[in-house]
């Protein structure tokens, strides 16, 4: 599902990924672990299509990264979803319209989108938020939010950056506990973290470390 | 189906944001207005000059012996010529009145059968080829039975053709200069009130939306816009030309409000501009 082969990154002169290879397969559990600025960001950014491939091969979900281009760039997006370190929910929308967004992107009927979004806010305990606002919720429910909108449309592919990192420590292990059940029905998930206890919860995951750039 | 809501949320969506809209419309209005102030003030400036420019007389002698009858004939049809604006004419008793008039004689002077009868033309040449035309002109009141002489002044005839020349040479720039003002400043108008959208389609991105639904409901929400604006303005401006008209009537300076190209041009440039500000805002997702 993720194929990664003599993957380089720079920014400017200063390289951050140094020839990354691995390979995960469908319905496969992996951590990547390393410290801050090790580039874990950085290539999960690669693997959404949210930084260009510039050096080396990798194809995710089907799609060879190199051919993705403005224009198609949402068809990868379609089977990779992804929750991000900082959220990005949209502040001044409620809840529902925060985790509906990818529903409503894809045309799929209001009825099926009211269902999902019940289910997955009940899953991830924000039934009681549907109608509020995320600007009015603390760090760890957005975080929650956010999560909601990565796995409400059943991707092929989630990739998660620092998914508990707002989360208190009975949270952030319910939360593991999530993408857990939500492995089990398929999808392939890539969870960065620097948090060992995370890792633990997830015994059949595999761990990928990663320092200054490089797989170890 | 989808088209149709995406073009409908384009809608909803600057309505949403009442500001913002407010912001916008309101730079685009002042744009516009003094854009299209600037093309008004030029094309009647240009229209007026032109229509006093352009103005040529001609001088017509019938000989002394064409029948009354022929002559009164070629009045009434010399009138309806193109390009005829007036006509002034002079019987011999009318000619003879007038140098009687204008010498201050008093006596009876028994001149009238050797005076021609006469006639002023007063014509606006046309802008193209005016010499042509005068020559043309000239030609035909000349072939009219009885006609004995046509004068006019060539030089006239060379002022108007120089005016029209610049005419042409300096409204066409001058006129695209301040499209393209009013198209730029349209363009960035729109581009800076789309800023605070970015993180929106940025998310958009994110979650898999395609560039044609995020950017159908920009363009249709920045169409609107340059609409809603391009109405306020046009309407403003029609206010001062109405304003203008009452205030310079009676006066040799006539307002005319700007030809339907020219506003349909205006707007549509402001449309165009404000969907292109919009569509290179977000180019990137």
């Amino acid at each position: 599902m993720i194929d990664v082969t003599h993957l380089s990154f720079s920014f400017g002169n200063h390289l951050v990924l140094q020839d990354v290879s691995f390979t995960l397969g469908q319905g496969e559990f992996a951590f990547l672990m390393g410290p801050s600025g090790s580039g874990k960001t950085t290539l999960l950014r690669i693997l959404h299509g949210a930084l260009p491939l510039t050096r080396g091969k990798a194809t995710v979900a089907g799609f060879e990264l190199r051919k993705i281009t403005s224009w198609n760039r949402h068809l990868l997006r379609r089977m990779v979803s992804v929750v991000f370190q900082d959220f990005k929910v949209l502040p001044h929308r409620t809840v529902f319209d925060n985790v509906a967004l990818p529903l409503f992107v894809r045309g799929t009927a209001k009825d099926i989108i009211h269902k999902r979004v019940a289910v997955v806010l009940r899953s991830l305990h924000l039934e009681d938020k549907v109608q509020v606002r995320c600007e009015e919720l603390s760090g760890g429910e957005q975080q929650r939010v956010a999560v909601a909108r990565a796995i409400v449309v059943k991707p092929k592919v989630l990739l998660a950056d620092e998914p508990t990192g707002n989360l208190d420590r009975t949270l952030a292990l319910r939360m593991m506990d999530v993408f857990r059940q939500f492995n089990r029905f398929g999808t392939t998930v890539l969870l960065a973290t620097h948090n060992p206890e995370m890792v633990a919860r997830v015994p059949e995951a595999r761990v990928l470390n990663i320092q200054e750039g490089r797989i170890v | 189906m989808m088209l149709v809501r995406l073009v409908s949320q384009g809608v909803r969506d600057i309505f949403r944001t009442p500001l913002s809209l407010a912001t916008t419309v309101l730079s685009l209005t002042v744009v516009i207005f003094l854009g299209s102030s600037f093309l008004f003030v030029l094309y009647n400036l240009d229209r007026n000059i032109k229509a006093s420019q352009g103005e040529v007389v001609f001088q017509i002698y019938w000989k002394p012996d064409a029948p009354k009858e022929t002559v009164f004939q070629h009045w009434s049809s010399i009138g309806e010529m193109p390009g005829v604006i007036s006509l002034e004419t002079f019987t011999p008793l009318d000619a003879l009145n007038k140098l009687k008039d204008r010498f201050s004689i008093e006596d009876n002077l028994s001149l009238e059968t050797t005076l021609p009868y006469t006639a002023l033309i007063y014509a606006r040449v046309p802008e193209a080829d005016p010499r042509a035309w005068m020559q043309a002109m000239h030609d035909r009141l000349l072939a009219l039975p009885g006609v004995e002489q046509v004068h006019y002044d060539p030089l006239r005839v060379d002022g108007a053709a120089s005016w029209f020349s610049w005419s042409k040479r300096l409204f066409i720039p001058v006129a695209t200069v301040l499209l393209t003002l009013i198209a730029l400043a349209s363009g960035v108008a729109v581009r800076v009130t789309l800023a605070v959208k970015r993180e929106e389609l940025e998310l958009l991105s994110l979650v898999g939306a395609s560039p044609f639904f995020m950017r159908i409901p920009l363009v249709v929400g920045a169409a609107t816009q340059g609409i809603l604006a391009s109405l306020i303005a046009i309407s403003m401006l029609y206010g001062v030309h109405r304003y203008l008209q009452t205030m310079f009537q009676g006066t040799l300076f006539a307002f005319s409000f700007l030809p339907q190209s020219y506003i349909f041009i205006c707007i549509g440039t402001v449309i165009l501009f404000s969907i292109l500000g919009s569509y290179i805002s977000f180019r990137q997702f």
